[in-house]
């Protein structure tokens, strides 16, 4: 049997493999064949020559198993541009000798008899053809794979019907079909086995209800004369086995082809979902599993699997099987008569290389490469907080040296700001505050300053917060307080997988995450790693809770009310002490070079603090189920930080003096609605911190923090408890309950009121120690007072026009001082001003 | 019925420099009666209102409160569902809610309660935005709430308050979407119950002339008009959109005073209750009569998710939330209908999801998205009206459970906006109000 189904399995891919098939997800391990398919542009060899429009039909052979439902064929023809175009549904499908197969016009293939049967694909007057087997023999059984797909497609086991927590009228199914033994105990045993008949299974309830035949509270599910339908009563016919035959084996990937698929125009595309099994065996489950669309106005799809792109874009699409979960997308050229010259634009390091050829290939241009001034104030922001002083504006325009950016982001790398605007990035990440931590919080932050300080590499950071153990309340106990922050296993298990390894796997505690690959197995083995941290008695006097390890701690798991055990998230096995402290073995193949999830999650993180949003957005979210827009990028990039040791400092630097950071975030004929593919950078709202501290730094006059020094700039307030009102309204983080990955402020009427009614402004401005009171002694011409309030604003020059502009207004202005305080506060409450562009 | 655009004159600068004048006197001293208010805020927007725009307040229990403790009691239950509290009679025959609601007990024959909203939702956020904004969550689109469509429908009438304030903040998805942050409410903060409340950079500095607020804007209109280097992106709309709604409050005392809680009498404050949230309930009401379009209250309880009761269900209900609740939406509602304003103001009620039946070990609920309740008054809704029910324990829906796509449309309809209106998304694709909703017969048919 094995050997049959060999050709099937190198066949199945052949034709997509061209198209880059699979790129994105990693590639199940367990599937030889595949990978020695042939190239695929001579998989398939119809009988005839390539016809002119080129009709290439998918697969080349195909053979049905008694137990596999149907197959899809695929067929598509070349496009007019580079891509294809799907024209399966358009295909005349015929089969020879009839009785064998039927394909519908979907160009979906049933089986009717064993035997053997050619099917010709005719179109436009081009032919193809293929072979197909049907194998005579009884049907193996193995109701997990088999029955319990069909519940979840259709809708049996969702949360509002029968696989809420006590069922519904007596029928309890496991959510989404996680559990498959208990669900084959409620159909077989349950209700005293009424639901089956198995003297006359076409009767048995289970069916009859399903199908609406008799009264059933969900409405019919199941279309009578349906594959599902027949698949159900075939099973009964069996005898409803939980497994029979020579099954299988467990499912141990899904496929979906085409992946990742170029389209011609945008139009519909049919797919094929492959699901693999331990035996080697390749079913078709195209309509047995679920699929999501992210975008649903760029993609729409059927239950058959036909996809359509409805508009010259790209869309990703998720589909789910059993427990496996996958991902294609479908695109088309964004612009297909744009004359652009992609091969030109510099390339200063692997990020513009991935991210031009990726534009290249959409035909979106990027904009051109933003000015000096506004690059410097930028990067300046971005890496301090802080916008550039006038000094430092003129030096950066003077500098005619052609690698002077990537000398200045150097330099800000070097100072101080770099330290405290990233240390409150990362205080954001890790929810550091005196409300959560008491006096711990200032231990806690001046750790973090100092790894900053050090650039102690990321996975060392991450071991030691892990790991650490003793009193989070003295000098030393910094680190500690994360182990304080989840305040039982669970949550310490989603907060650490969440914001080290961006899995977001809350779902899990309950059932099987319905749209990433994690099951409740999955949750409770993460969570047991934390099971044996000792938080101190509840109710403990603050600076005695030393964190402990207690060898005896566990966390029940929910379904088997059992303790659960440790388990990695790749389920390799474990070798754990009951002396030994489990959150060491779980830091450990976190923070080891080859994990999936810990380098992609930091450099998501660290890209999204420069564009304003992750290459996988929301960046704190790299479930199967968002893929990121730029895989290839984000994988070069993660790449890049394994290969230089998780070097923190250099993972920003590389980002910091790329072409793509420095892009303008003026628009183009062709990019100007493209918000996904980063062709150009887009005006961001000033942070709360940049915002305050850019009006002291312009007007010369300090904010005021409580119980803090005169002249305290905003970046050293990192704790949110210090009260600030230009910090609140602004969108400070407060720590609380979750920050966003990127400190993007909301705009508000409420920043607008205090920019226009509220005191901080009109104070700063017309302060008798302030910049303006101070230049004004000097009696200044007054194109000079517009040069320097635009420099101090602004950080750049005025053009001419702005600058006879203003220049004329202040030299007619009965008063030269209440003219310059209007001018300046206008600057300070420009558009350009607010934007970090 | 289609919505209705409401046009007005553009602003004269006359009347507008009489309200000013008449506002500046208010502040030095004299204050103005409501009437007077009014009045002069008809002025200003230099036409009287349109006979019959309906406004709308929403009170948010976030956290999502118990319906078996509150209007969906469970008397024959098993103890582990029906929990501690009793059923009461109310101005209703036949309809009995929680003990915990005696106040709100006595006016249930001005209010439409609905049992059986249902969604699949029971997550924070997720079930918020669904109830929020009629639609579930989706990852390529976080959709507007009512009031943020409210906003923007109603945005030409052009008013110095802004269209949609939240009370005292505002509750997770109660924003704009993939509308622009200018239909974000405008969140008042700070406690309305403190002597000391009032609206932070309400007023401009003293020795800021209008003059020269005048000057500044324009000033800023051309810097903004030379600067080539920041494009034009949504999020730069809206900031000058709240640039303009600054300098229209900033400009207008009877704006101002609506937020100011003093303008009160005494014994009307104490009916709603000295404590944030009845409080916060009687200002709403100010800003509906001063020309808010869409105020939400948000019940957070004491924390960010009050009514989240997943341990200490009981006490928690009975002393710490609904006492506030009870007094203040009781007194609202009778309030609103007192003065006349409960015909043209739908008062809506609800949480982001009811709790599970079965109280957990530590004597709390947990979510539970199937089985819901929203209370509805005014617009033109049916008064002491019983719409759906809940199985035994509370669990489900039965007969006909109501979506929140349901009361969307309800919500639309009753405020005469058309549900199947739609708005473009960012990329301009036309995206209907309400999906897959349809209102009750019942409860639109009297409007």
């Amino acid at each position: 049997m094995a050997r049959r189904r060999y050709p099937l399995g190198w066949l199945i891919c052949g034709l997509w493999l061209w198209a880059g098939c699979g790129h994105e997800a990693p590639q199940p391990p367990a599937l030889p064949a595949l990978v020695t398919a042939p190239p695929s542009v001579e998989a398939p060899k119809p009988a005839v020559a390539p016809p002119s429009n080129g009709l290439l039909v998918s697969p080349s052979a195909i053979i049905l198993d008694p137990s596999d439902p149907g197959f899809q064929l695929l067929a598509s023809i070349k496009g007019r541009h580079s891509g294809r175009r799907d024209v399966t549904a358009a295909v005349a499908w015929t089969a020879e000798p009839s009785g064998v197969v039927v394909v519908d016009p979907q160009g979906y293939v049933k089986s009717l008899a064993p035997g053997r049967a050619t099917l010709h694909a005719s179109f436009e007057g081009s032919k193809s053809s293929l072979p197909v087997e049907v194998v005579g023999g009884q049907p193996s059984w193995n109701f997990g794979v088999d029955i319990v797909p069909i519940f979840t497609r259709s809708g049996c086991n969702t949360g509002s019907c029968h696989g809420r927590a006590d069922g519904q009228n007596g029928f309890h199914l496991s959510l989404f079909g996680y559990d498959p033994q208990a669900d084959y105990q409620a159909i077989t045993h349950d209700a005293a086995g009424r639901r089956l008949s198995r003297i006359d299974p076409a009767r048995s309830l289970l069916l009859q209800k399903a199908t609406g035949r008799i009264p059933h509270g969900g409405g019919p599910r199941i279309l009578p004369g349906s594959q599902a339908e027949k698949t159900l009563l075939a099973w009964l016919s069996s005898g409803a086995p939980e497994t029979s035959g020579k099954i299988h084996g467990p499912l141990t990937a899904l496929a979906v082809e085409p992946s990742d698929v170029r389209l011609d125009e945008p139009g519909p595309q049919q797919l094929r979902v492959l699901a693999h099994f331990a035996d080697g065996h390749a079913r078709d489950v195209t309509r047995l599993a679920n699929y999501r669309v992210g975008d649903e106005f760029t993609l729409s799809i059927t239950p058959q699997g036909q996809a359509k792109l409805l508009r010259r874009a790209e869309a990703d699409l998720v589909v789910r099987f059993l427990s496996q979960v996958v991902s294609t997308r479908l695109a088309t050229i964004v612009n297909p008569d744009l004359a652009f010259d992609f091969d030109k634009l510099p390339r200063r390091n692997f990020i513009d290389a991935e991210l031009f050829k990726r534009l290249a290939s959409l035909k979106v241009p990027p904009s051109p490469t933003a000015s000096d001034p506004v690059f410097l104030r930028r990067v300046s922001l971005d890496l301090t907080g802080e916008q550039p002083q006038p000094e430092q504006v003129r030096q950066f325009l003077n500098d005619t040296d052609p690698d002077k950016r990537a000398k200045l982001v150097d330099r800000l790398l070097q100072s101080r700001e770099f330290l405290l605007f990233w240390k409150i990035k990362f205080g954001d990440l890790l929810q550091i505050s005196s409300v959560r931590f008491g006096n711990g919080a200032s231990y806690y932050h001046t750790w973090l300053e100092e790894r900053l300080a050090a650039n102690t590499p990321w996975d060392q950071v991450v071991r030691t917060l892990m790991t650490a153990l003793g009193n989070p309340m003295t000098p030393g106990g910094g680190p500690v307080n994360y182990a304080l922050d989840g305040v039982d296993p669970t949550s310490a298990a989603e907060q650490t997988a969440q914001r080290f390894l961006a899995l977001r796997m809350r779902c899990a505690q309950c059932h099987d995450h319905p749209f990433d690959v994690w099951t409740q197995d999955d949750y409770f083995g993460l969570a047991a790693f934390f099971a044996k941290v000792q938080r101190g008695a509840p109710g403990a006097m603050q600076g005695r809770t030393e964190i402990k390890v207690d060898p005896k701690g566990a966390i029940e798991h929910l379904r088997t009310k059992k303790p659960s055990i440790a388990r990695l998230l790749d389920g390799k096995p474990l070798d754990l002490k009951p002396e030994d402290d489990p959150r060491k073995a779980l830091a450990d193949w976190m923070t080891a070079p080859g994990n999936p999830y810990f380098a992609r999650a930091a450099a998501n993180w660290v890209w999204a603090q420069f564009f304003g949003k992750g290459i996988a957005d929301p960046p704190d979210d790299l479930s199967r189920s968002n893929p990121p827009v730029h895989p290839e990028l984000l994988d070069a990039l993660a790449r890049h930080f394994v290969d230089h040791k998780f070097d923190l400092r250099d993972l920003i630097r590389t980002i910091a003096v790329s072409e793509a950071y420095g892009l303008s975030s003026g628009a183009l004929p062709g990019n100007e609605k493209d918000t996904r593919l980063f062709s150009h950078q887009i005006p961001r709202p000033l942070t709360a911190h940049q915002m305050a501290d850019a009006l002291a730094q312009a007007t010369d006059v300090p904010n005021r923090f409580p119980q803090r020094p005169a002249g305290t700039r905003s970046i050293e307030v990192a704790d949110p408890s210090t009260a600030s009102n230009i910090l609140e309204t602004f969108g400070r983080c407060a720590r609380n309950v979750g920050c966003a990955s990127v400190a993007t402020p909301p705009l508000s009427l409420r920043q607008s009121l205090l920019l226009i009614g509220g005191d901080v402004i009109e104070s700063k401005v017309t302060s008798l120690n302030g910049y303006l009171a101070n230049l004004l002694t000097l009696n200044p011409e007054p194109d000079e007072i517009v040069d320097n309030l635009y420099l101090r604003v602004v950080c750049r020059f005025p053009t001419p026009e702005e600058q006879s502009r203003w220049a004329a207004e202040l030299k007619q202005a009965k008063s030269l001082r209440e003219a310059s305080e209007d001018l300046f506060w206008a600057l300070l409450n420009s558009r350009e001003f607010s934007f970090n562009h | 019925m289609p919505s209705k655009p409401h046009a007005s004159a553009p602003c004269l600068g006359p009347s507008r420099r009489a309200l000013l004048r008449a506002g500046l006197l208010g502040v030095a001293g004299l204050s103005l009666g409501l009437d007077d208010l009014l009045r002069l805020r008809a002025i200003a927007a230099g036409a009287a209102k349109p006979a019959k725009v309906k406004n709308c307040i929403l009170v948010w229990l976030a956290g999502g409160p118990s319906h078996i403790d509150t209007f969906d009691p469970k008397a024959d239950a098993p103890v582990g569902v029906r929990g501690e509290f009793k059923p009461i009679d109310t101005a209703v025959p036949g309809l009995k809610i929680s003990e915990v609601f005696p106040k709100l007990a006595k006016i249930m024959d001005r209010v439409t309660l609905i049992r059986g909203v249902s969604s699949p939702e029971a997550d924070h956020d997720r079930a918020a935005h669904h109830l929020l904004t009629g639609y579930r969550p989706s990852p390529a689109l976080v959709y507007p709430s009512y009031g943020s469509v409210v906003a923007k429908i109603r945005e030409s009438s052009r008013k110095s308050l802004p269209d949609y304030v939240a009370v005292p903040d505002a509750p997770i998805f109660s924003s704009s979407g993939y509308l622009t942050p200018a239909y974000d409410p405008f969140a008042v903060m700070g406690d309305p119950s403190s002597p000391n409340f009032r609206v932070r950079d309400l007023t401009p500095p003293d020795r800021l002339t209008l003059d020269r607020l005048k000057r500044r804007k324009e000033m800023v209109k051309s810097l903004d008009g030379f600067s080539r280097d920041v494009s034009e992106t949504p999020l730069t709309a809206s900031r000058d959109q709240f640039t303009e709604q600054a300098y229209a409050l900033l400009t207008s005392s009877a704006a101002q005073a609506a937020f100011n809680m003093k303008n009160e009498p005494d014994e009307l404050r104490d009916r709603y209750g000295r404590n944030p949230f009845g409080q916060s309930c009687l200002l709403s009401r100010r800003l509906i009569e001063s020309g808010v379009s869409f105020v939400t209250v948000n019940d957070r309880g004491q924390g960010q998710l009050g009514w989240d009761t997943h341990q200490q269900n009981f006490p928690m209900i009975k002393n710490t939330l609904a006492p506030p609740l009870d007094q203040g939406v009781s007194t609202l509602i009778a309030d609103l209908d007192e003065r006349g304003l409960l015909d043209t103001t739908l008062v809506i009620m609800m949480g982001e999801f009811g709790r599970t039946p079965t109280i957990n070990p530590n004597a709390g609920r947990d979510h539970h998205g199937r089985a819901n309740c929203a209370l509805l008054a005014g617009a033109g809704i049916p008064r002491g009206l019983l719409l759906g029910r809940t199985d035994a324990k509370g669990d489900s829906p039965v007969d006909r459970p109501i979506s929140p796509s349901d009361l969307a449309a309800t919500l639309y309809l009753a405020l005469g906006i058309d549900p199947e209106h739609k708005f473009d998304s960012p990329d301009g694709r036309p995206i209907r109000l309400v999906d897959n909703g349809k209102a009750p017969q019942e409860l639109i048919a009297g409007l």
